[in-house]
């Protein structure tokens, strides 16, 4: 994750994230990234539905 | 001991509140006197609340001396961590941005039912900016201090609340806990901390961190004390959505009942892993108390922490997005870029982890059919000092500082089981906690066994004074 993947990537949600801190940034958001592969490449079943509670 | 004393337990205050041997108004004067002597070295409040904290303990006195009931907590100085709504305050929530906000218009229903009960709130909490951290250095209203060791940090992200329980400033106090921020300074500062059930104590008026994972509990330094404080708060409130419909279910009242028929386990592979030799040892210990040899595996634990921390990321970022974009500048330097990061996940990596939360759901539920309560230590070594650098090793493994404070506490908030923090006795060592941790709802099961823990004297939580 380079500074102009934050810099794309914050333009999408629309979050300014001055040039000075795009590297602090970059550096907590490859850590996530890692932990997320750890997860993704476990293979959940098709019928497992995501675990929020919603009371309507 | 005198109810005027810092060591005076919640229950021997209501008790001595209630025959009329001491005076609410007395016992709320000493702790104000404690915390002026204190707490400009230790930082534990940002908000205190002294002249309103007498006239209600005045009003209490009065409906003794009239042979009115002022509650099983009557006269009992407590705290709340800051992001509890207090009427007539403002909920900074540890930041400088809500500092602009109005006043709260009432209580936290957490907050009135303790003040029902007869409890004074003496002040608010310091804590991590926004809930997100597990150490309480706060930029904006400076680090709370751990009252065993001044250097040390006190946990967090309910910092200011284990630290003033500790330290004696007040019987009982409120945090909050998403990963381990209730359990964490409650081990780090050597007193009780529960994490009850995800939905069994209402939410309503606290400033949320991730929604999907926050939880509210009580501090204390006996588990008694704990026990009573949770029964206050403990039940159905339609002002959460996600609060439980569960009638309450009164866990002081069972506290003698022992530990007979509970199964109990020590939690394995994860929760043996990358921790100081001490923190095992004090697992060990409460183990060999309760005769407790049978070893129990979580599958994938360390990818339930993983998945925590990405739903903590993203569910953190989403609350406070408007204020990320619109005044990045007034966040604490420690939260706002691990906030922006958090905005950053693709969303098909929050659903993931909320799907392998299910998944996890499951298989631990089968677990805890076949055991009642498992031991884990609290957290992986004591409180590291006050601005300690990023990483530390453990075990041979280089690991984050703070990040690993809540290696052994995400996996179980992650579900939402009760967890509860036992502070080890061991006087003139830093203080380290066993962590509880039974079925959803079984909070019982953890105050029984905690209860025989400091019957026992494995674990104990006496007033801590600063070693030199």
């Amino acid at each position: 994750m380079s500074e102009s993947d934050v810099e794309q990537c914050a333009a999408l949600v629309g979050l300014p994230i001055e040039p000075e801190s795009r590297a602090a940034v970059a550096e907590i958001l490859t850590g996530l990234l890692t932990a997320a592969r750890l997860l993704m490449e476990f293979p959940l079943p098709g019928d497992v539905e995501p675990a929020p509670i919603f009371r309507p | 001991m005198s109810v005027l004393d810092e060591g005076a337990s919640a229950l021997e205050i209501a008790g001595a509140v209630a025959a009329r041997r001491g005076s609410a108004r007395a016992v709320v004067a000493a702790a104000l006197d404690r915390i002026a002597k204190r707490d400009p070295t230790l930082n534990c409040f940002t908000t205190l609340l002294g002249d309103r904290a007498l006239a209600e303990a005045e009003r209490i006195d009065r409906v003794i001396a009239g042979g009115g009931d002022a509650g099983p907590l009557a006269g009992v100085p407590f705290a709340v961590k800051n992001l509890f709504d207090v009427a007539g305050v403002t909920t900074l929530a540890g930041s400088r941005i809500y500092r602009d906000n109005p006043p709260a218009g009432r209580d936290a229903t957490a907050v009135a039912a303790l003040r029902r009960a007869g409890a004074v709130l003496v002040g608010c909490a310091n804590m991590d900016e926004f809930a997100f951290g597990f150490t309480t250095e706060n930029t904006h209203y400076g680090p709370t201090r751990n009252p065993h060791d001044p250097t040390r940090i006190a946990g967090g992200s309910s910092g200011g609340s284990a630290a003033a329980v500790a330290a004696g400033l007040v019987a009982l106090s409120l945090g909050s806990d998403t990963n381990g921020s209730i359990r964490v300074p409650a081990a780090l500062c050597g007193v009780f901390g529960l994490k009850p059930t995800y939905g069994r104590v209402s939410r309503a008026g606290v400033v949320l961190f991730a929604g999907s994972l926050d939880h509210v509990g009580p501090f204390a330094r006996s588990v008694r004390d704990l026990a009573v404080a949770f029964d206050a708060m403990q039940g159905p409130d339609p002002l959460d959505p996600v609060c439980a419909e569960r009638p309450a279910e009164p866990c002081a009242a069972t506290l003698e009942r022992g530990i007979a028929g509970l199964r109990i386990g020590i939690a394995g592979d994860h929760f043996g892993e990358l921790a100081d030799p001490d923190a095992l040892q004090a697992l060990e210990r409460a183990a060999r108390a309760l005769g407790a040899s049978r070893r129990v595996v979580f599958p994938e634990a360390n990818r339930a922490r993983s998945a925590a921390m990405l739903i903590t990321s993203s569910e953190g970022a989403q609350a406070h997005l408007d204020n990320l974009r619109r005044r990045a500048a007034d966040f604490d330097p420690r939260t706002r870029d691990r906030f922006r990061a958090g905005a950053l996940i693709p969303a098909s990596h929050y659903l993931h982890a909320q799907r392998f939360r299910a998944w996890f759901k499951a298989r631990v539920r089968e677990i805890f059919r076949e055991v009642d309560v498992v031991l884990t230590p609290t957290t992986p070594f004591p409180a590291p000092k006050i601005g300690a650098p990023a990483t530390t090793r453990v075990a041979d493994v280089e690991v984050p500082m703070r990040g690993h404070l809540g290696v052994f506490t995400q996996p179980w908030s992650f579900i939402g089981l009760p967890a509860l923090s036992a502070p080890i006795a061991d006087p003139g060592a830093l203080p380290l906690g066993v962590q509880l941790v039974a079925a959803p709802f079984m909070e019982e099961s953890l105050f029984r066994v905690a209860a025989r823990l400091e019957q026992d004297g494995v674990v104990a939580a006496p007033v801590a004074s600063a070693r030199p």
